[in-house]
């Protein structure tokens, strides 16, 4: 089911493009990570979708918690998007400065800031993490 | 010894009640208990709407747990047995996370068949699974036991 601009009310025509197909054999998660082959779902020990175990997984192939999402030479860095404590949603930062989601089980965008996905849907940017680019 | 059984059967309009089978109990004065029963195209209806309201409310969604979660899935999973061929039809057709539903109605784990590439370390400790695969055994599971969609 392709991914609907009514749940992300800063989302617009000008501010993020489709760059890949619908695919529920992955997640935004993964695709945060450079992962596309399967979906990636870090719970946290008794089983819930904690901010605080996703930060744990992310650390494991190399992520370690930073300031922010501005743009650094050599250095890549992902957004985390959290509704209470739970996360919704993470994000990739592009060499270009851009940013890259994949929406659920729908397609794949670019979108000019992290801030861009912000709302109902996915709560707000409460972390960023970085590793270096490889 | 008490028995209850349960059984199916055709009310017509002069009130009579016509069972769709011969009762294999003991001779003798029985309760009967009236309960209307969902037509298969009622009892389709209801699951397309659930799984199209789950499918909505889930669609920007990563994580198959929490949406299992969803009332329309729980729903569906409390439809049981019946709703196995309705399950097994949309996931041919449209594909979808229907693995959990399906584990909770029928306790089955059925094995990813050979050809696909099956669940993988995504990271270190971390299973991703194999999508497709699942797809594929599910529907392989309900061909073999016979079930029709």
């Amino acid at each position: 089911m392709p991914f609907s601009l009514v749940d992300f009310p800063n989302l617009h025509p000008g501010n993020y493009r489709i760059t890949g197909p619908a695919d529920e054999t992955y997640n935004c998660i993964a695709w945060a990570a450079g992962i596309d082959s399967a979906p990636w779902e870090p719970v946290s020990a008794s089983g819930h979708y904690t901010t605080t175990a996703l930060i744990d997984a992310m650390q494991s192939v190399g992520f370690v918690p930073c300031a922010d999402g501005s743009l650094e030479d050599g250095v890549e860095k992902i957004a985390i998007y959290t509704d209470v404590h739970e996360y919704m949603h993470a994000a990739r930062q592009l060499d270009s400065g851009k940013w890259t989601s994949k929406m659920g089980k729908g397609e794949r965008i670019e979108h000019d800031t992290p801030q861009d996905l912000a709302g109902p849907a996915y709560g707000q940017v409460t972390a960023f993490m970085k590793r270096p680019r490889t | 010894m008490r028995t209850i059984v349960e059984t199916y059967g055709t009310i017509s309009a002069d009130g009579t009640l016509a069972l769709e089978e011969t009762l294999q109990c003991p001779p003798g004065r029985v309760r009967v208990r009236i309960e209307p029963v969902e037509s298969d195209e009622e009892f389709a209806k209801r699951f397309a709407q659930l799984a199209a309201t789950w499918k909505q409310a889930t669609r920007h969604s990563s994580r198959m747990g929490k949406d299992a979660e969803h009332p329309a899935y729980q729903e569906i999973i409390a439809m049981g047995e019946r709703a196995i061929p309705l399950i097994l039809a949309d996931l041919e057709k449209n594909g979808g996370h229907w693995f959990i539903a399906l584990r909770q109605i029928t306790g089955a784990e059925p094995p990813i068949p050979a050809g696909h590439k099956g669940n993988i370390e995504v990271a270190p400790g971390w299973i991703g699974y194999d999508i497709k695969g699942m797809q594929a055994a599910w529907l392989a599971w309900g061909r073999q036991l016979g079930f029709r969609w």
